[in-house]
């Protein structure tokens, strides 16, 4: 009894295990001619939202097309919900919505017909509510029966947003879903995404090169350059692990400051503004050498405030320590 | 019930593809080949009064029209069918209509079977419109020999099926092949015309358009006789091959070897 019990619950753990991971790349390897796009990537992504972030021509498009069974890797193998991307792509696009970069649609029909269209093939119900409610979503209800011939470059990246949310996808792959659209545009953007993993639990995997936008809305981060994975991990673990601590300090004799700040704590060190923004080696000799300028009077310091470093710097310590 | 996949992609290829005016299509068509045709009203073979006699003459003058209007067609047929194969095809590869469409729950095959029968279905009507209309209205005695024998009709269209079947196999292929939509319509109809130049020589009557006078001679003699003549079977065969061939060879490669960039 308690061996089958054991088993059990083995099955039951491994199943957990499975499901966890939304997406698991391992070895991916992919040549065009002498280039080679991917080089042995590895990774695996659990829910929320996960940025994939590099430099152009980093590979971010290519893994896309890849884990949509849109081309075939050389080498390796890449899984969607336990999946195989390639042979079982129609299963998993029936749970997986996506959005590509600069998305061609068809121009001769409605966008009510199109997304209709999209939402028959996911086998839903009822389309006329489906159509309304990812149109709501993405600001389309006034346009829905214009032909998309007739929209701009922003109006066509909702369309392909709208068709990438049709039927409450469980993971949605956005390929610069940012682009053509205006700052206002953007922000919503941003807003939704944020609203549609809160509230209906579903799973993002965005592409983009604006780190700036990413941070605000992502749990974790891949990060690939030169066709290859730098890092990946939680956005707060990518935090302590690459980041070196910055501060910000006001001082009353900022030059002086810099002058006698010894070299061996701080990596950098600038002035912006009459603020010090000093990127901190060694956390605890700099706490102390502050400590000693305040008591013995060198300095007056008005201000000592911790700056949380972005992706950007995450992305580029990556890209330099890989460098080193 | 929810409806089937692959014929909500029919639906929707078909719908893509009646995007053009078909009537004026067919006017066009018809327009075209009155001017090409030399037809003469049937008359002075009738004095032997005799019944056999007058069937003789009418399958022989019917199937004479039959295969010149068949080769007649063939030209303006491809032109369409490259047409149609290069929207279904390289035009929805080149600018990313196709990348969007296999991002949905939808399979390859799936794809590739609708956009096919898509252009097959469309090039086949036109075709068979065009026969029927000239050999039941364009040619007066058609009609008598209509009520004779009415598997003449079916004759036809199962000519008129071959030979859209190979135009849209071998215009579909290239397509594929191609993935730029002016390389396949320039590619797909100049490689047509070619081969129609080259059957014209002596030595090489096995080639479309005249291959389809194999045809022909292979399926009317069961109007008036009954029978097929079997020993044109062999020649019969060899476009319904060629066909199958092509289009098995670009649906391999567009389920398991299609990259899109």
């Amino acid at each position: 009894m308690y061996r089958n019990l054991n088993i059990t619950l083995s099955i039951t753990l491994i199943f957990a295990e499975q499901t966890l991971n939304l997406i698991s790349v391992n070895e991916l390897t992919k040549r065009y001619g002498r280039l080679e796009a991917l080089q042995k990537v590895s990774f695996t992504i659990e829910e929320g939202v996960t940025g994939l972030i590099g430099p152009n021509g980093a590979g971010k498009s290519t893994l896309i097309k890849i884990l949509l069974g849109i081309i075939t890797a050389n080498q390796g193998e890449a899984k969607i919900f336990g999946l195989d991307s390639r042979k079982e792509r129609s299963k998993i696009m029936e749970r997986v919505g996506v959005l590509h970069e600069k998305p061609s649609l068809p121009s001769w029909v409605t966008a009510r017909q199109y997304l209709e269209y999209v939402a028959s093939l996911k086998r839903l119900a009822n389309l006329n509510e489906e159509v309304k409610r990812v149109s709501e979503i993405c600001s389309l209800t006034d346009f829905i029966d214009r032909r998309i011939g007739t929209f701009s470059a922003g109006m066509v990246q909702r369309i392909g947003l709208a068709d990438a949310l049709i039927g409450k996808p469980e993971l949605v792959i956005l390929d610069e879903p940012t682009a053509n659209l205006d700052p206002l545009g953007r922000f919503d953007v941003l807003t939704k995404i944020k609203r549609l993993r809160d509230d209906e639990d579903m799973n993002f995997l965005i592409s983009t090169h604006i780190l700036s936008e990413l941070e605000k809305v992502c749990d974790s981060v891949i990060i690939l350059n030169e066709g290859s994975v730098l890092t990946y991990g939680l956005f707060n673990e990518l935090i302590s692990r690459y980041a070196s601590p910055k501060y910000t300090l006001k001082v009353d004799d900022p030059k002086r400051f810099i002058e006698d700040i010894s070299k061996k704590t701080v990596t950098n060190i600038e002035v912006k503004d009459d603020l010090i923004l000093a990127e901190v080696k060694d956390y605890a000799q700099f706490i102390k050498e502050v400590n000693d300028m305040v008591k013995q009077g060198v300095i007056v310091l008005e201000e000592l405030k911790p700056l949380s470093p972005t992706l950007e710097d995450i992305f580029i310590e990556a890209i330099r320590r890989k460098e080193a | 019930m929810t409806k089937n996949r692959f014929l909500m992609n029919l639906t929707w290829e078909l719908k893509n593809l009646f995007r053009f005016p078909f009537p004026e299509i067919l006017l066009a068509l018809f327009t075209y080949m009155i001017f090409q045709s030399h037809f003469g009203l049937f008359s002075g073979t009738f004095q032997s009064l005799s019944w056999d006699q007058i069937t003789y003459d009418l399958t022989w003058k019917t199937t004479y029209d039959t295969a010149f209007l068949t080769l007649q067609a063939y030209i303006p047929m491809a032109v369409l069918a490259s047409v149609f194969a290069t929207l279904a095809f390289a035009y929805e590869i080149e600018n990313g209509l196709l990348k969007v469409h296999f991002s949905h729950p939808t399979s390859r095959r799936a794809i590739f079977s609708s956009k096919f029968l898509s252009c097959f279905l469309i090039i086949f009507a036109t075709l068979s419109c065009s026969l029927l209309f000239f050999a039941f209205m364009y040619i007066p005695e058609n009609d008598l020999y209509l009520i004779i024998n009415s598997r003449f009709t079916l004759s036809i269209l199962l000519l008129a099926a071959l030979e859209s079947f190979f135009i849209v196999s071998l215009t579909v292929t290239f397509s594929i092949l191609s993935k730029k939509a002016s390389v396949s319509l320039v590619g797909s109809f100049a490689t047509i015309y070619i081969i129609q130049l080259l059957s014209q020589t002596e030595n090489l009557t096995l080639l479309p358009p005249r291959a389809f006078s194999w045809e022909l001679e292979f399926l009317f003699p069961l109007s008036y006789i009954g029978r097929y003549n079997l020993s044109m079977l062999p020649n019969f065969l060899i476009m319904p091959i060629v066909s199958i061939l092509l289009t098995i060879f670009s649906y391999i490669y567009f389920s398991r070897r299609l990259e899109l960039s």
